[in-house]
């Protein structure tokens, strides 16, 4: 891994109109992703974890250019060169960028052969002279994503549901992009099979030298792939730091109550957690000041009145909490030697 | 490499592949059965026809199925089963021409609805004003604009039946384009036309075939219809539904010039319902073996 960012997000937004009425006129927006921003270095693997609805599948479709950012710039290096993701450069940028969907039933066209949804991106594309010379390279990666090119004249309803997804990982990779969206491709599958999955995929990253944006609500997963992690809570990145910072030194009150609903694999543990009270508040109407306050145990009045912005506390770890200086939160090592005792 | 140099060699076509499966579907077999002879009838109506079909013999008016008229005859002596060989023609081509004519226009403009949400109320509210209308009755007023004759009467039923097919195209449309599978063809960069053509026409095929095969019936008996108001086929050419009406001032006396007619269009419509559900069964690849 080098110093080289490879994507920049600066203040993203989507916001999703909520249609009423017989025209059909927006009467309120759902802030889906409100201001997000981070970079991706060369190589490495951003996990971007938060529970259902926070808005990182949103945030993951708006850098591949799959819907319309609200705001915000998105920028790619392309050999050096800062592009802007947007509607014109977003097709010579399909090369560099793909993405690897959450569920591998609905991913696949189930009436095209597995050679055909692997050769498609380079059909679209314009890759390689003639079908022979692509179907060549169909067999070249599915033997590197651990499938037999034998197989390759069946339909995906033949697979399994891992190898399902280990086809939507070929087909990510024909065009050899450099940044890879993951967005939660091992959710769909079993723990097993997560596991192989998981390993595919950091054995493809060194094989191909590729960067990950990995999203994700198992946190286990993403302590397990990522290099950095990007905590988010209703649309907004509340915590970013490197992996082994983030689980041990927690900064923010959500991710540390994230930390306590990790399962501790032990029957008599005395579980710890930190029960978060309500629910998450609706993204149409958040709430004033902190979006986390009305569920934050250690909430005071600047919380309810001024939102804390994203600001950096030593060693690349980046927290937007107006307490982070004064809170002792406990990390993942404690939750479960706690847990343990 | 053997084995991959041995996968690529030339797949076996899809069109092959799905005429092997038919092959094996029951039903499709036996929609295929009775459709081939009902057309293969029709084709050699020349070759199998006892009688002239226009030939009228006042001396056998309203005869009984006998050993020289299997089927009888009719209120001019006509011999029936003559009739039904060259009338098959006229209704395959009528269910032909206005259901290819209906789908062309309806599925392009269902998708064109379903794909592009620009597009789609304006298509749609036309639609709706269109559908409001009886298929029936809006036939008629297009004949009535262009003219009785074979060849309005299957464009007007056509043009009567197309926004079913839009309707049916574009909702099938819908809850194909929000699929993962669109999602990765845009994101490899994939434009519009290649996943129009290669990933949402193909998984709208089975609606459509099912619905072409219930509009082939409809459009038959529309034809027929307009036969009957004189609006069709004009007289004297033979035409199963003009047959059927036609019968109807001699159900008491001579109930055989209704019932061969009749049991024809039963055939013809029963041999597509059959068909239609079997090519959906192969057509869809998740019932491949």
């Amino acid at each position: 891994m080098n110093n080289e960012t490879l994507l920049k997000v600066e203040g993203l937004k989507k916001y999703f109109p909520i249609l009423g009425g017989v025209i059909r006129k927006p009467v309120g927006w759902v802030k889906a992703v409100d201001g997000v921003s981070f970079e991706v270095k060369k190589g490495e693997t951003l996990g971007l974890v938060g529970e259902s609805g926070c808005g990182k599948t949103t945030t993951g479709r708006c850098i591949m250019h799959l819907i319309e950012p609200t705001d915000g710039q998105i920028h790619f290096n392309q050999d050096g060169n800062w592009v802007e993701v947007n509607d014109q450069s977003i097709n010579k940028l399909r090369r560099d960028m793909q993405i690897i969907f959450q569920d591998p039933y609905s991913s696949l066209n189930p009436r095209m052969r597995i050679q055909d949804i692997i050769a498609e991106p380079m059909e679209a594309q314009g890759i390689g002279k003639n079908k022979k010379e692509r179907y060549a390279e169909v067999a070249e990666l599915m033997a590197a994503v651990g499938l037999s090119p034998q197989q390759m004249r069946r339909f995906p309803h033949e697979f399994s549901g891992g190898q399902r997804q280990r086809i939507g990982i070929a087909r990510a990779l024909a065009l050899r992009p450099k940044l890879i969206v993951c967005d939660e491709p091992v959710s769909a599958l079993d723990v097993s099979v997560q596991a192989q999955v998981l390993n595919l995929l950091e054995d493809l990253q060194e094989k191909f030298g590729l960067t990950y944006l990995f999203i994700a609500h198992d946190l286990s997963v993403v302590q397990h792939i990522s290099n950095r992690v990007a905590v988010m809570y209703l649309g907004q990145i509340v915590e970013m730091a490197a992996v082994e910072e983030l689980f041990e030194n927690p900064k923010h009150p959500y991710t540390e109550a994230l930390f306590s609903a990790i399962p501790v694999p032990n029957p008599d543990a005395q579980f710890k957690q930190i029960l978060l009270e309500g629910d998450v508040p609706s993204p149409s109407n958040p709430p004033s000041g902190c979006y986390f306050h009305p569920r934050c145990r250690y909430a005071q009045d600047i919380c309810r009145q001024t939102a804390p912005v994203l600001s950096e506390v030593g060693g690349g770890h980046q927290v937007a909490c107006h307490l982070a200086d004064q809170l002792d939160l406990m990390g993942v090592s404690q939750f479960s030697a706690d847990a343990g005792a | 490499m053997e084995t991959t140099t041995s996968t690529l060699s030339k797949p076996e076509s899809y069109l092959k592949l799905t005429l092997r499966q038919l092959g094996r579907n029951r039903s499709a077999k036996s929609g295929l059965i009775i459709l081939s002879l009902l057309i293969l009838s029709a084709v050699l109506a020349p070759q199998l026809a006892p009688y002239d079909p226009l030939e009228m013999d006042f001396t056998v008016r309203l005869a009984p199925p006998s050993a020289e008229h299997w089927f009888g005859t009719d209120e001019f002596g006509r011999d029936i089963l003559s009739m039904l060989l060259y009338g098959g023609r006229i209704s395959l081509l009528v269910g032909v021409v206005a259901v290819t004519f209906a789908l062309f226009f309806g599925v392009t403009f269902g998708v064109l609805a379903g794909y592009f949400p620009k597009l789609d109320n304006l298509i749609m509210r036309i639609t709706d004003v269109w559908l409001a209308f009886p298929t029936f009755l809006l036939a008629i007023a297009i004949v009535a604009i262009l003219g009785p004759g074979l060849t309005n009467a299957m464009i007007a039923v056509g043009v009567a039946s197309t926004p079913q097919y839009i309707r049916v195209v574009r909702g099938a449309v819908l809850s194909v384009k929000e699929q993962e599978y669109i999602a990765a063809a845009k994101a490899l960069g994939a434009r519009n036309g290649r996943i129009i053509l290669s990933h949402v026409l193909p998984n709208v095929m089975a609606p459509i075939i099912i619905l072409s095969t219930l509009q082939f019936g409809s459009a038959i008996l529309s034809a027929a219809g307009l036969s009957f108001l004189g609006l069709g086929v004009q007289p004297p050419t033979p035409e199963w539904g003009a047959m059927a009406f036609a019968s109807r001032s001699y159900i008491r006396q001579a109930i055989w010039m209704g019932i061969f007619p009749g049991v024809a269009i039963l055939l013809m419509v029963l041999g597509f319902n059959l068909l239609g559900d079997g090519l959906r069964d192969v057509l869809d690849p998740r019932m491949k073996q």
